[in-house]
């Protein structure tokens, strides 16, 4: 009876179904090729997924606070571009990074204060604001691409400890935001937020104050994200970010994390990240032609949703 | 009211009226409580029938069940000839049954004409919506009521009385020939109501049966034929409109046996002076007007009144959910208005609100959590201490009794009564002071009620001050020290230990004993 109860509840959760998932379609995938459970092949993946993985971190704190982002591919595309064009203008490198850095959390403040102070639908507000900054990052380019002339390697293109640098950071920021979730007050306010925001206002909690705070991660992770894009491609133009935005929602919510906020976990978020890499590496490696990549894809996100619906406790 | 002659009221039938309903013994329970219990009810064309009870009587699980938003447990429904067990809505709607709510669903942005027929519209001969049938129809209807509207208004344009005779009208529309009307001069001046109550004759004129659903004794006198009284889910009597003895139908509407219920300890005097809070002056403009009043440590206050009078809207107010117009709150001489949740929260205010679902609980997430959250806002730092809050938490939820598996078990998991306690155990941790509940037992099982109430009991004795807002009659009476009644948004009198019964209450709250 109990053990029963034990399996149900294993089979409701997403992060273990997800994990089955993972090791199902290792198993599979490496039983065709034999090129894929390979540790340089598998290094890769990680490498490839470094940067969506690490905009995946900020978007889960952002989803499973009851909100969305739908702009952080453009204020990807703008901070990666200011710190681009001001290594080709000769700035260092350091001011550089941090001038990128601070564009990225400054962009998502404003979106987390208009969210907040306006209590307007948080998909809306960000389709507007994806727009501004896309032209921000337009003005910023002239359009053109900008080289770094091989300035700024190390965060995108160099290793440590025959780890490529991008992986350390992507297993940093995981691993500290899953311990500011757990551990912080903040953490505790992101969840309740996102599964009352009602009630957790009854109970005393700053509801403008926090949702400013979680677009303000979110940025941190952003900023972080752009800086290994932009280190890793050595150039930058307008639009590299786009497409971050969505592949991260569909991370998170293939990892669990529920689109109506307060339910998932970073783990969760993490190996659905893992996993649509590992999904897209093994198409490459199966010589599959990208349009079915992009129809695999789709089918994946469309299953995910389907299933954390029907494990859903608000039904 | 009323020094007329009851006879000049519209015809008593005269003619052998055909019989629209038959109700036999209905029967519904919900888990812990029986909303129906074997109540018989009929109507006859052209009769307006109405039905009067408390808060809770049964009322509204007896419309739901004739509109096919319920199914009964027992019982048969004859309905024009016909037989049936239950009803669907789309069931009920089709044999003529239509159900106005206090809220009429009118869609603000179309006219009155295209309002009242919504979803069963005139179409031309291509299929386009027919606008000129659809505006003559309607005057014609209109005006075969007494009704002069312009069909062609934009119903955004209208006042609540005139949107709710749209919404009248509408439901008439689709050949109604029972119409139940669920509190419709709620929000009504008194003009209003005469002339809705005007238009309610002259529709059962046209052999259509009214129910008549009021807390408001004088439009029942005044426009009913016959009047069932309904009290705890049972059918106690029903009344010819023209004979009945306005002080027995108050006492048929509450008198219970009061054995059956919680009975509160006398408190003991606390060895501290008590701290008093004030309630000074707190208003909102159209909700809640000038009140002032005072309560004791020590004491439970009590707020009773009609849904709808502005209670809970009062206690919202002293918490700070919403913004106040006028209003000072003093606890032992001190201004500790607050203006925010947390800013009461800090004063020692707490507030078990009404709908712990929807504004008291965190429903997806653990007991811990949720019995943690309003602690952690009073605690400086940006650290959680995880293994303090376990202990914590894990003691009061065994000080309290909440029945559920482990602290990291999801409240939506837990019962009713649970479910309370983890909100109460919630507020315990804050150290509060103010303890303001509403509606504290709603919906909850007997044994988690006397928990509850001993709980109550246990805080005032501890020198606290208690204000509970009540819809639950022996609730209110048994447990409230003084009795504050609110109607049409102002506390128009308080009730001193002696004075508190349940004829009392029920009649400050429906105005029925001018003071």
């Amino acid at each position: 009876m109990t053990r029963s109860l034990a399996l149900r509840g294993l089979l409701r959760n997403q992060t273990f179904i997800l994990f089955l998932t993972l090791v199902a379609f290792i198993i599979i995938v490496s039983s065709l090729s034999s090129h894929f459970l390979t540790l340089s092949n598998l290094l890769n993946v990680l490498q490839q997924i470094a940067v969506v993985g690490i905009i995946t971190v900020g978007m889960t704190v952002v989803i499973l606070s009851g909100g969305l982002d739908i702009s952080v591919g453009t204020v990807i595309s703008l901070s990666a571009s200011v710190t681009a064009v001001m290594i080709g203008n000769g700035a260092s490198v350091a001011v550089a990074v941090i001038a990128g850095f601070a564009i990225a959390v400054v962009s998502q403040v404003v979106n987390g204060v208009i969210i907040s102070l306006t209590k307007c639908i948080p998909i809306i507000i960000t389709l507007g604001t994806m727009s501004i900054y896309q032209g921000f990052a337009l003005l910023v380019t002239g359009g053109y691409t900008h080289n770094l002339q091989g300035a700024f390697q190390f965060l995108g293109r160099s290793d440590v400890l025959y780890i490529p640098v991008p992986v350390l950071v992507l297993v940093a920021v995981n691993i500290l935001v899953f311990l500011l979730l757990k551990y912080l007050k903040f953490g505790r306010r992101v969840y309740v937020l996102g599964a009352n925001e009602n009630a957790a206002f009854v109970s005393g909690i700053n509801i403008i104050g926090n949702k400013i705070l979680v677009y303000t991660v979110h940025g941190v992770t952003a900023g972080i994200a752009a800086m290994v894009l932009v280190s890793r491609v050595g150039s930058a133009i307008a639009v590299m970010g786009t497409g971050y935005e969505l592949r991260s929602i569909a991370a998170a919510v293939i990892g669990g994390v529920s689109i109506m906020g307060g339910e998932g976990t970073i783990l969760g978020a993490f190996l659905g990240v893992v996993l649509l890499g590992l999904i897209s590496n093994a198409l490459n490696i199966l010589n599959v032609p990208s349009s079915f990549q992009n129809v695999a894809l789709g089918v994946v996100i469309v299953l995910a949703v389907i299933i954390s619906t029907m494990g859903s406790k608000r039904k | 009211m009323s020094g007329r002659p009851r006879g000049a009221r519209h015809p008593v039938p005269q003619k052998e009226h055909v019989k629209l309903l038959e109700i036999r013994g209905l029967t519904k329970t919900f888990p812990g409580v029986v909303a129906l219990e074997n109540v018989d009810f009929d109507l006859s064309a052209g009769e307006i029938h109405c039905l009067v009870g408390e808060n809770g009587a049964g009322k509204s699980t007896f419309i739901k069940v004739l509109s096919g938003a319920l199914a009964p447990d027992r019982g048969t429904l004859r309905l024009f000839d016909a037989e049936y067990q239950s009803l669907t809505p789309r069931q009920a709607i089709d044999l003529g049954v239509q159900t106005v709510y206090q809220e009429s669903i009118l869609v603000g942005t179309l006219t009155i004409g295209e309002n009242i027929y919504l979803g069963h519209e005139n179409l031309t001969r291509t299929g386009f919506f027919d606008v000129s049938s659809t505006m003559r129809r309607a005057r014609e209807l209109m005006v075969s009521l007494g009704i002069g509207f312009n069909p062609r208004t934009v119903v955004s344009e209208l006042s609540t009385a005139e949107r709710q005779i749209v919404g009248i009208v509408k439901a008439l529309s689709k050949d109604a020939r029972i119409l139940v009307l669920d509190e419709p001069t709620a929000s009504l001046s008194s003009s209003e109501k005469e002339m809705l109550l005007g238009l309610l004759r002259t529709i059962a004129a046209h052999e259509v049966g009214i129910i008549y659903i009021s807390h408001h004794l004088e439009e029942v006198f005044e426009v009913g034929d016959r009047i069932t009284v309904l009290k705890d889910g049972r059918r106690v009597s029903t009344h010819e409109g023209k004979t009945v003895d306005r002080e027995l139908l108050i006492r048929e509407m509450v008198g219970r046996d009061a054995s059956l219920f919680y009975r509160r300890e006398p408190a003991e005097p606390s060895a501290n002076r008590p701290k008093n809070l004030r309630v000074e002056n707190y208003t909102r403009k159209g909700v809640v007007d000038g009140i002032t009043f005072e309560v004791a440590g020590g004491e439970i206050f009590g707020i009773g009144g009609m849904v709808g009078a502005g209670r809970t809207e009062l206690v919202r107010l002293l918490f700070g959910l919403d913004t106040r117009d006028a209003g000072r709150l003093l606890y032992d001489g001190r201004d500790i208005t607050p203006s925010t949740p947390l800013h009461a929260i800090r004063h020692g205010l707490c507030l078990i609100t009404e709908d712990r679902q929807k504004t008291g609980l965190i429903l997806v997430r653990s007991v811990k959590e949720n019995v943690s959250i309003a602690r952690l806002a009073l605690k400086a730092g940006p650290f959680m201490n995880l293994r303090e809050e376990d202990g914590v938490v894990s003691d009061i939820v065994r000080q309290l009794r909440i029945m559920t598996p482990s602290i990291r078990q999801e409240v939506v998991n837990l019962s009713g009564g649970n479910q309370q306690k983890v909100v109460l155990a919630k507020w315990m941790l804050t150290d509060a002071d103010i303890f303001l509940f509403d509606e504290p037992t709603r919906g909850i099982d007997i044994g988690s009620k006397e928990e509850i109430y001993r709980l109550m009991t246990s805080l005032a004795s501890q020198g606290r001050i208690v204000i509970m807002v009540s819809s639950d009659m022996p609730e209110l009476t048994s447990m409230s020290d003084r009795v504050g009644i609110m109607r049409g948004g102002r506390m128009v009198c308080i009730l001193e230990r002696g004075e508190i019964s349940e004829e009392a209450i029920l009649s400050h709250s429906i105005g029925a004993i001018q003071r």
